[in-house]
């Protein structure tokens, strides 16, 4: 089990992603924004950030370039948007992020494989 | 009294006479009787007489002496009165008279005698009692002393006159060199007035060079060793000038023989001195300058005698000076001839000059050591018509010849190489004025060739004219560069101008002076024209710019607006995949047969939304030319297992089987692995979807012609040959048995195409109508 922290700021997609977290036995922690994304990141120390872009206050770029992943080694970073242009994409993976993944192709199941590999740090599917 | 033309004696003027109350005529009264006067003296005895007013009217004569009549020419006039022998005399006679014989007091006066012109004294004195009325008359003649005085005054008169007017300088000098006495002529000479130069002495105003001598003139004449001294000398005239002079100084001697004084006459030289001063000098300067010339010049009199030479003369023909010193013409002349290339000639033209004395001759001589003289020959002429001689003028003018030569040699190529240059080219005199054109002048202008007179005005465009030829004004005035751009009036085409780009450079000599301007007329028309199309273009490039600058900032809104418009359209299709599929996947509990069903029917849809946002998404992009490859080494066989694996699913679905034919050799390529990746995906899944279920996909991949050969076939209903030009076709959706059934967008094979054609590969494809299809993409 590990701590997973949820950064999106859509109501149904953090409560759907949270679900699908703790039903695969992970304890998740939700934000609403990158604010508070920081500041979950900060108090819960998570081992995976799942973490969104497009976002109010500080969108999910800000908050890399704020986390700086470089400090956080043990936190592996997954973007789950539905920004799929190659420029957000090598921006993101540039500022730390271990995958980048579009919300729209990964299916609650895909997801939960996803993210027990990297808290196994097994070979990701 | 008888004779009416004499008359007695009376008085002339009132100025000399004296009437009474003189000692001296109180010294000479006296009452004598006629004959104790001296018998050289005339006497007579008058009786005044008077009028009732006690005037004096007349007289009558009692008694005369001989004398009296011879003096006075009157004839027995004792009784008679004198308005009976003399009507018309004075009455002022009668007032003397009379005032003598009234007063008693005597009186004497001179006077004269018009008739005899001879003067006299008259003494005059009561005769008799205080009641007589007789007077006595004696007469003295004086007349030869009266005309030695008149002689003596006018002959001082004459002096004075001569001593101020004369036309020279005369001044009496005291033996101490004083100045006593001066004539205006003197003064005018040093300027002084008299007043003031008689307050000076001679060594006032002796210049100090010439004061000794001056002084040793003096003292000869003053020692007896000279009876006068003249010598030239310099004053210093009271305005400071130096005049000169010349001075004569003898003595005025006393009754004693010694000397009174020294007179000097003094001559103003001043003009003549100048004169000689510029004769010497006029004299010097033109033997300076017959020496100083670079002429050789020689001088014959009429008969051929030589009367003169200069020395560049010898030095030019190289004439022996004994020659020369026997003056012999002939002589000269025949030495000269060994030295001519042309003697003959030369003699000829000799002879013919001599002959035709009025002509003035100038020719070139060429000697037989290279040399070339210029000869220049005069006749030399008295104030008459007269022949004097002959002035002859030598130069060496080989230098000159030889770069005249050079010169012309010079121009020549010059003219050769202007001709041969596309330009048309002129040459101008210092002061603008154009002497030479070159041939492509002659050739546009079509003005008569050589003619360098024509004004530019007829061919330049009228709206150049003026600011052209001001401009050419200025730089010929300031000797400033000409540049400037104008119209030539194109004769070949009229009523069209050809533009030109004028340059002119004046030539300076090494003084800096201009000796000449160079101008040359470039035509610049096509490049002129060029210049007005690059500027089109220039602005028509910038407008384009500017476009493109628009349209770059259209494109980035558009992309912004895909991506957020995909964010946007993905968003809500991301919530139902997600809580669908955890319906699904049991996150609420087992479901029912029924709810499965109808649940797997929304997913599905909602995956097809999905698919067509993403394909829609991939043509935007390049469409819009904003996908960039990131190519690498590219390992196909691998490529084809990873997308095979990941739908083997759907294979095993459809009871489809896969067969893959690769070689044991890696087949790689350069290319993006993530984009041929999709491709592939989309052309495997195609397959998969375009054939029945049970039936076997093949995948070929092999290497030819260094190409990565990757065929992708399947056993599906076929496609029609004319549908198969619009499988590549945007949206396009072939009519088939499975097409209806299989869900599609109709932009996989059309973005397909664009990856693999951004790649420089091909895609192309064969089918069999009910046996199938194979897509080949070669890389």
């Amino acid at each position: 089990m590990a701590t997973v922290l949820i950064v999106e700021d859509n109501d149904h997609l953090n409560n759907a992603y949270k679900i699908i977290l703790e039903k695969s036995g992970h304890k998740a922690v939700t934000a609403f924004d990158g604010d508070e994304g920081l500041q979950q990141a900060a108090k819960t120390k998570p081992a995976v950030i799942l973490l969104d872009l497009l976002m109010p206050n500080k969108t999910g770029l800000e908050f890399l370039e704020e986390y700086d992943a470089a400090k956080h080694p043990e936190t592996r970073i997954i973007v789950l948007t539905n920004l799929g242009e190659e420029k957000q994409v090598k921006a993101a993976m540039a500022l730390g992020a271990h995958r980048y993944i579009l919300k729209a192709h990964a299916s609650p199941q895909q997801l939960a494989t996803i993210v027990n590999h990297i808290v196994k740090k097994e070979i990701e599917p | 009294m008888t004779k009416k033309t004499t008359s007695s004696p009376k008085p002339q003027s009132t100025t000399r006479r004296s009437i009474a109350g003189s000692q001296e005529s109180k010294r000479n009264n006296r009452h004598a009787p006629v004959g104790f006067f001296p018998q050289d003296d005339g006497y007579c005895v008058i009786e005044l007489l008077f009028d009732a007013e006690q005037k004096p009217v007349n007289y009558r004569f009692l008694e005369v002496n001989q004398k009296f009549k011879q003096k006075t020419g009157l004839k027995n006039p004792v009784g008679k009165t004198v308005l009976e022998l003399v009507p018309d005399i004075e009455k002022r006679w009668f007032e003397a008279y009379g005032e003598v014989a009234l007063t008693g007091k005597p009186a004497h006066f001179e006077d004269s005698s018009e008739v005899m012109g001879r003067w006299f004294h008259v003494y005059a004195s009561r005769f008799g009692g205080s009641e007589s009325r007789k007077v006595a008359l004696l007469f003295t003649d004086i007349s030869e002393h009266t005309a030695a005085q008149r002689a003596l005054r006018e002959s001082e008169q004459h002096l004075r006159a001569t001593f101020n007017q004369v036309a020279v300088g005369i001044a009496h000098m005291s033996l101490d060199g004083k100045w006593t006495r001066v004539n205006q002529k003197f003064c005018d000479i040093v300027g002084y007035s008299s007043k003031e130069i008689l307050s000076q002495r001679f060594q006032d105003i002796t210049h100090p060079d010439d004061f000794a001598a001056s002084v040793r003139a003096a003292n000869d004449i003053r020692d007896g060793q000279a009876a006068s001294r003249s010598l030239e000398k310099r004053y210093i005239r009271k305005d400071g000038r130096v005049v000169w002079v010349s001075v004569t100084i003898a003595p005025s001697l006393g009754r004693t023989g010694r000397i009174k004084h020294f007179i000097t006459v003094i001559e103003d030289i001043t003009s003549r001195k100048q004169d000689a001063e510029s004769l010497g000098y006029r004299s010097a300067l033109l033997e300076a300058q017959n020496e100083a010339t670079p002429e050789g010049i020689l001088i014959v009199d009429a008969k051929g005698k030589i009367l003169s030479y200069n020395r560049r003369f010898v030095r030019l023909w190289g004439i022996p000076k004994e020659l020369l010193k026997a003056k012999d013409d002939n002589a000269a002349l025949a030495f000269a001839m060994t030295k001519l290339h042309h003697p003959k000639k030369f003699l000829t033209r000799f002879n013919y000059l001599y002959k035709h004395p009025k002509e003035v001759s100038h020719e070139e001589l060429i000697l037989k050591d290279g040399r070339i003289f210029e000869r220049y020959g005069a006749p030399v002429r008295k104030s008459g018509d007269e022949l004097y001689g002959w002035a002859w003028f030598f130069q060496d003018i080989t230098v000159r010849k030889q770069a005249e030569t050079a010169l012309r040699k010079s121009e020549e190529r010059f003219r050769h190489l202007a001709d041969s240059m596309p330009q048309m080219v002129w040459t101008a005199d210092p002061d603008g004025r154009l002497d030479y054109y070159n041939r492509q002048w002659y050739e546009f202008t079509g003005f008569h060739k050589g003619e360098t007179s024509q004004s530019w005005r007829l061919i330049l465009h009228p709206d150049d004219a003026d600011i052209c030829l001001e401009a050419w004004q200025e730089s010929v005035q300031t000797g400033q560069p000409y540049q400037m751009e104008y119209r030539f009036k194109d004769r070949h085409k009229p009523g069209t101008y050809r533009w030109f780009l004028g340059k002119a450079l004046p030539v300076r000599d090494q003084s800096g002076q201009i000796v000449k301007w160079f101008g040359t007329c470039t035509d610049i028309d096509d490049i002129r024209r060029m210049l007005d199309r690059k500027h089109e273009l220039e602005e028509m490039a910038a407008d384009l710019r500017e476009q493109h600058e628009q349209l770059l900032a259209l494109s980035d809104a558009k992309d912004e607006f895909i991506t957020l418009a995909s964010h946007q359209l993905r968003t809500p299709a991301t919530g139902v995949k997600q809580f669908v599929g955890m319906l699904l996947e049991g996150y609420e509990g087992k479901l029912t047969k029924g709810q499965r069903g109808m649940l797997e029917i929304a997913y599905e849809s909602n995956e097809r939304q999905l698919k067509i946002i993403d394909d829609l998404l991939k043509v935007a992009h390049v469409d819009a030319g904003r996908v960039r490859l990131s190519k690498s080494p590219c390992d196909f066989g691998k490529l084809l297992t990873d997308v095979i694996r990941e739908q083997q699913s759907a294979f095993q679905k459809r009871h489809q089987k896969v067969v893959v034919h690769k070689p044991a050799r890696v087949v790689k390529a350069e290319a993006d692995p993530r984009m041929i990746r999709m491709v592939l995906e989309n052309l495997i899944d195609n397959a998969s979807k375009y054939s029945p279920e049970g039936k076997t996909i093949t995948v070929d991949l092999s290497r030819k012609a260094g190409h990565a050969i990757i065929a992708i076939s399947d056993q599906g209903v076929g496609i029609y040959k004319k549908d198969r030009d619009k499988l590549f076709q945007k949206f396009s959706r072939i009519d088939n048995p499975l097409s209806t059934t299989v869900s599609g967008t109709g932009l996989g094979l059309y973005w397909g195409k664009k990856i693999i054609d951004l790649h420089g590969g091909t895609i192309s494809v064969t089918s069999k109508i009910r046996q199938g299809t194979t897509f080949t993409i070669s890389l």
